[in-house]
């Protein structure tokens, strides 16, 4: 029971992306992709999704080649959430969460359709958005409108299977208090028997929220494990060329990566 | 089950109502909308039909006790003339207003518009290759020849939407300048290929290509409505039924196939869909532009983006919108008739520069 990685690789032109990379996500927990700009991150969750031709290896969904599901089947386990949707028609933000239950509903939305929007909504902290237009909200709000969305696509008793939640920097255009609401969100989730893999630029969110991580570098997963195991000054420096400390604050959940060194302001 | 899971729904969520429901009500006032023009169209003109003979006979068909009836004139105007004109400007209305809203959909974008994209152009083409070419084939063709302008319409309607289609695509997205911009391409390719085509033409054959430039339905007759019926009927069925995709189209293609609906074979419906709709419609009245602009325009700000309102509701407003300009194009400046491409597009032009210019991004 998972979607994992096996031997994958992703090939542009004679070039290799990404890869070979072997990952597993499983049910219950939250892994997130962290890495420098370049790394691959994006491109190993479009591997991950079914989106691309791979040049080797597979990616298992419950066991099973993503491209002998149904679609429809697939839809209803494996979500989503892209870096940035641009979506220029009115429809409300209720209307955009519904536009989730679509892999389930049959002509029409019923009351469980709607009540798994509403849900959503209430999660993403965009309730009292539900009959304003999508494209009149700001980016942050729309970007928890499509993580409704797509947890309203996931809805769905435990007993139906496992599902699994692709998010591509979810928080790149949150406030500090809604990258926190939205990774706690995704961390209710889990606890619900969902898994969820996600693309994060900040180490101290993925620290703070992901029960793994995983670090990329050169299209290569460095290293996986608790964050503790993934955040060691010497990996950090390696990849991202920046040198930092790792600290921890009395009652605040850590760890913290700190630069090392200071800004220098005045010139 | 379904009735159990409403109801607390409704109960703690309140905002119920924040849903849109689906529009019967406003399909009737749509409906009656068609009926009301249909009829009006059907009476007015340089022979008057009064609508009380007109219900008469319509009576008498049924077998019904009728008072006034149609004088046989009258009749014969109505039955030869009027009434194809009317069938046909109903089914040319609607598929390309049906076209316009599917065609948005899938380029993701309100601007698009047969005309524009050079669909409509690319139908006029070949429609005009096969009147010029018609001296070569005719003899041969025998029967099929009555189908030689639709078919070669459909397959330039085809090529260009496909064309245009490739062209508008940049890095994966389709942006409204480059789908401009290939349209602009696409419809001048076309006008050349039409003007080049003129120069060959014959007299008898130049007229009937002048009609293509402007869109009339003039040349309506019951031979015309039966080839294009069936082209139009089947467009209008297949795009109608694609009203939940288009919805998750709308969200982008990659949201599209993540919500399980296989993308590349819907685009390839969409697009031969649209190309039989167009090219029909094109083959049997010419270019009527902007119909399939203005009207999904206007119906998204009534009844929102969603395609299981929308493509109906803008079946009937097209048909509607094009059976009244060409009640106008014939009846106001009597004896001349004008072209009805021209009335649409005095329509259609203020709303597309409307939008272009509220668009500020995209």
């Amino acid at each position: 029971m998972s979607l994992s990685a096996n031997g994958v690789e992703v090939w542009r032109g004679r070039g290799r992306t990404l890869g070979p990379v072997d990952l597993v996500l499983q049910p219950g927990e939250v892994l997130a992709v962290v890495g420098p700009n370049g790394a691959g991150k994006s491109t190993l969750l479009s591997a991950l999704a079914g989106e691309l031709r791979l040049g080797a290896g597979d990616v298992l969904l419950e066991g099973l080649p993503l491209d002998r599901w149904q679609p429809r089947e697939r839809a209803r386990r494996l979500a989503v959430l892209p870096q940035e949707s641009s979506l220029g028609f009115s429809f409300t933000a209720l209307e955009v969460a519904l536009l989730g239950r679509s892999p389930h509903a049959r002509r029409r939305e019923s009351g469980a359709d709607l009540e798994a929007a509403y849900v959503a909504l209430e999660a993403t902290d965009t309730r009292h958005l539900a009959s304003r237009p999508y494209p009149t909200l700001s980016g942050g709000e729309k970007q928890r409108v499509q993580l409704a969305r797509v947890l309203a696509q996931l809805s769905a008793p435990l007993e139906q299977g496992h599902r699994y939640l692709l998010l591509d920097e979810p928080t790149a255009s949150l406030d500090l208090a809604h990258q926190h609401l939205i990774l706690e969100a995704a961390g209710r989730f889990a606890r619900e028997g969902g898994a969820v893999l996600a693309v994060l630029h900040d180490l101290n969110l993925a620290a703070r929220h992901a029960h793994r991580l995983a670090l990329l570098a050169g299209g290569r997963v460095v290293e996986q494990g608790t964050p503790e195991q993934v955040l060691r000054p010497d990996l950090i420096a390696e990849t991202f060329g920046l040198d930092v400390v790792i600290a921890e604050w009395p009652g605040v959940p850590g760890p913290w990566v700190l630069p090392a060194r200071r800004t220098d302001l005045s010139s | 089950m379904s009735t159990s899971g409403i109801a607390p729904v409704s109960a703690s969520f309140p905002g119920r109502s924040e849903v849109r429901r689906p529009a019967p009500r406003a399909w009737m006032l749509l409906t009656l909308l068609l009926a009301v023009v249909a009829l009006a169209s059907l009476a007015l003109g340089a022979v008057s039909v009064p609508p009380s003979a007109l219900v008469g006979s319509l009576l008498k068909a049924l077998g019904l006790e009728a008072g006034q009836t149609l004088s046989p004139a009258q009749e014969a105007v109505l039955l030869s003339i009027r009434l194809p004109r009317v069938v046909l400007g109903v089914m040319v209305g609607a598929v390309l207003a049906t076209c316009g809203a599917a065609l948005q959909a899938l380029f993701r974008n309100p601007l698009v518009e047969p005309g524009l994209l050079g669909t409509s152009s690319g139908a006029a083409l070949g429609a005009v290759a096969a009147i010029v070419l018609d001296v070569a084939l005719d003899a041969r063709l025998g029967g099929l020849r009555a189908l030689a302008v639709p078919v070669s319409a459909f397959v330039g309607a085809l090529g260009a939407t496909l064309l245009a289609q490739r062209l508008g695509r940049g890095e994966g997205r389709t942006e409204t300048a480059r789908i401009l911009l290939a349209g602009v391409a696409v419809s001048a390719g076309a006008s050349a290929g039409i003007g080049l085509l003129t120069q060959l033409a014959t007299d008898a054959q130049l007229r009937s290509i002048t009609f293509w430039s402007w869109g009339s339905l003039g040349g309506a007759s019951w031979e015309v409505v039966a080839v294009a019926a069936a082209p139009l009927t089947v467009a209008l069925v297949l795009l109608l039924r694609e009203a939940r995709a288009l919805n998750l189209l709308l969200l982008g293609e990659r949201e599209a196939w993540h919500l399980g609906v296989d993308v590349e074979r819907l685009k390839r419906r969409l697009i031969l869909a649209a190309a039989l709709g167009v090219g029909a419609a094109v083959s049997a009245t010419g270019i009527i532009g902007f119909v399939g602009l203005l009207v999904p325009a206007l119906l998204r700000l009534a009844l929102g983006p969603d395609h299981r309102r929308l493509l109906g509701a803008s079946a009937l407003l097209g048909a509607s919108l094009l059976v009244a300009a060409d009640l106008v194009a014939r009846t106001a400046a009597v004896p001349a008739e004008l072209p009805v491409g021209a009335l649409t597009s005095v329509l259609g032009v203020p709303v597309f520069i409307g939008l272009l210019a509220r668009r500020r991004t995209v």
